[in-house]
């Protein structure tokens, strides 16, 4: 279980995560567009971005935490950036540090369609921007932590591979948060719960399959499940009445667009 | 101990760049020493002169050339720690590694590597002597060299920690002043091979450590710099000569400072994201 109290994350005096305060004890998913601070979020959480207010793991503060073997992994690839060794090594080396399964990795990356000997061969930053997302979700995934923060798993994969990950994720038992803007995923895992991060904060959690069949309108509408700021505006989204579906959107990039058309 | 010390100890010793610069450069400068700056006139002189003076070029040479080999290793380790900045602030909190094991086995493998290095320094101007004169060098105080060697490796380690944090802190960390910084060291120290420095030697990082170097492998009194215009060996008195208790002091000042200081910094970097600084 994650909990988190009035996080606040700046960069260069620019506040990008404004104030979260949730927890993450199941299947999450962080839904929001591009450059609205979810990848931000799991960097704090995984302390490696400067922070004020509380992250909590496991009901210990991640400010007093020490020897975390076991509750907490993340797919961000700087995460993997220890030695620069050959990504088999390097999940030889976080198999001895993490307990990272190996059998595990190569099993998923093999139904992924990357072979141990690409592995073998190159470095992480020779893998493609593709491969590196999936070895580096295989890696988290296969360290079995209690919970595991997944930053766009389904980033450049094609639709089978996507498909593919998804049935893995689904089978992990721990608590587990990933972060898209991709909508297709509500429809996918219609009992995870879903928080719209937008300009930094985050509003919900409402259940994914209530988001995939909602409607999002900029009309002020009483019986919105959930209302998001965006700028001057509101968006709202609901289950009855007219509005853009949400399925129809393909990415939350395009919320904007809705903002911008008073739709 | 976990398989980091290996893996980091591996991936320096197999490092390309680090092989170029730290042993293959340094190989093209140990066959200018001995094959093109060494110049012997016929006739020879009698071997047990001849061995003395080659005993004393020999050390100059692997002495200073590996003070060079350890810059570039240094510049390499800075460059390592900043890779893996945001991996270490993770693995510390969420792995086996803690903090002190991560410092520990990343200290061992650092300054293991260092000295692997050097002494591959020590063995090419070794090798080609023997090479051309047939005579095989062995330094007259083997393991006093090598205290003196393991000590520039600590010292090397801790200046490029040192170096890694500031840069850090400065949100600089693709300075080329502060990466480059320990070969302009390296270079300042060949360059008292014609320059006496006097007693500043003592101020100086890692300088004093080359002198004792020639002096564990020659067994000749070692001077603060000046040994090629000034010929120490021949001209007692011409050079500076160095104290070992001094240097001592010094070089354990210097290690115990810059260790600190980069202790001190990298609490107060933690949490900044090279992706950010970049």
């Amino acid at each position: 279980m994650i909990e988190l109290k009035n996080l606040r994350v700046s960069y260069d005096r620019r506040e990008v995560v404004k104030g979260v305060s949730t927890v993450f004890n199941n299947k999450h998913v962080v839904l929001g567009p591009n450059g609205h601070g979810k990848t931000t979020l799991f960097k704090a959480i995984a302390g490696l971005a400067p922070y004020k207010g509380e992250v909590i793991i496991e009901g210990t503060s991640l400010a007093k935490l020490k020897e975390g073997l076991g509750l907490l992994a993340i797919n961000l690839p700087e995460v993997y950036r220890l030695v620069p060794l050959s990504a088999w090594e390097t999940a030889k080396l976080y198999s001895d540090i993490m307990d990272v399964d190996l059998a595990l990795v190569e099993q998923m990356l093999s139904e992924l369609g990357i072979s141990r000997k690409d592995l073998e061969k190159k470095k992480l930053w020779e893998l493609s921007a593709g491969t590196l997302k999936a070895y580096c979700t295989a890696l988290s995934v296969a360290s079995g932590a209690k919970n595991v923060l997944l930053d766009e798993p389904f980033e450049q994969l094609d639709p089978a591979r996507k498909g593919r990950l998804a049935q893995m994720l689904e089978r992990y038992s721990g608590t587990l948060v990933l972060n898209t803007h991709e909508t297709w995923i509500l429809n996918r895992f219609p009992d995870w719960y879903v928080h719209v991060m937008v300009d930094g904060r985050l509003y919900g959690p409402a259940p994914a399959g209530r988001l995939a069949s909602a409607k999002i309108t900029t009309s002020s509408v009483e019986h919105a499940f959930l209302r998001v700021p965006i700028g001057d505006a509101t968006v709202s989204f609901v289950e009855t009445g007219t509005g853009e579906p949400v399925s129809s959107l393909l990415t939350l990039d395009r919320l904007y667009d809705i903002v911008l058309r008073g739709g | 101990m976990t398989s980091y010390l290996i893996y980091k100890f591996k991936s320096l010793m197999t490092n390309r760049s680090g092989l170029f610069w730290g042993i293959g450069f340094m190989l093209f400068w140990a066959v200018m020493w001995v094959y093109v700056f060494l110049r012997v006139e016929e006739p020879l002189p009698p071997r047990e002169v001849l061995e003395q003076v080659l005993k004393v070029v020999s050390a100059l040479g692997y002495s200073y050339l590996g003070v060079l080999s350890m810059s570039s290793v240094a510049i390499g380790l800075t460059s390592y720690k900043l890779y893996s900045s945001s991996a270490s602030a993770f693995v510390v909190r969420f792995s086996r590694l803690t903090p002190f094991r991560l410092l520990l086995e990343d200290f061992v493998s650092g300054v293991a590597a260092i000295i692997s290095y050097t002494l591959a320094v020590v063995a090419a101007v070794t090798g080609l002597m023997y090479l051309r004169f047939s005579i095989l060098l062995f330094p007259e105080k083997p393991v006093e060299l090598l205290i003196y060697i393991v000590l520039a490796g600590v010292e090397w380690y801790w200046l490029s920690y040192l170096l890694c944090t500031v840069m850090l802190a400065l949100r600089k960390p693709r300075s080329q002043l502060l990466n480059m910084l320990p070969m302009m060291i390296g270079f300042g120290i060949y360059a008292t091979l014609w320059l006496d420095p006097g007693k500043l030697v003592y101020a100086l990082p890692i300088a004093p450590l080359a002198p004792l170097v020639v002096s564990s492998a020659s067994s000749i009194d070692p001077v603060a710099g000046g040994w090629l215009p000034y010929q120490p060996w021949r001209n007692p008195g011409a050079a500076t000569v160095v104290e070992p208790l001094p240097a001592l002091i010094s070089t354990f000042a210097w290690i115990l400072s810059l260790a600190l200081a980069s202790l001190l910094l990298a609490k107060r970097v933690t949490g900044i994201p090279m992706e950010e600084v970049g």
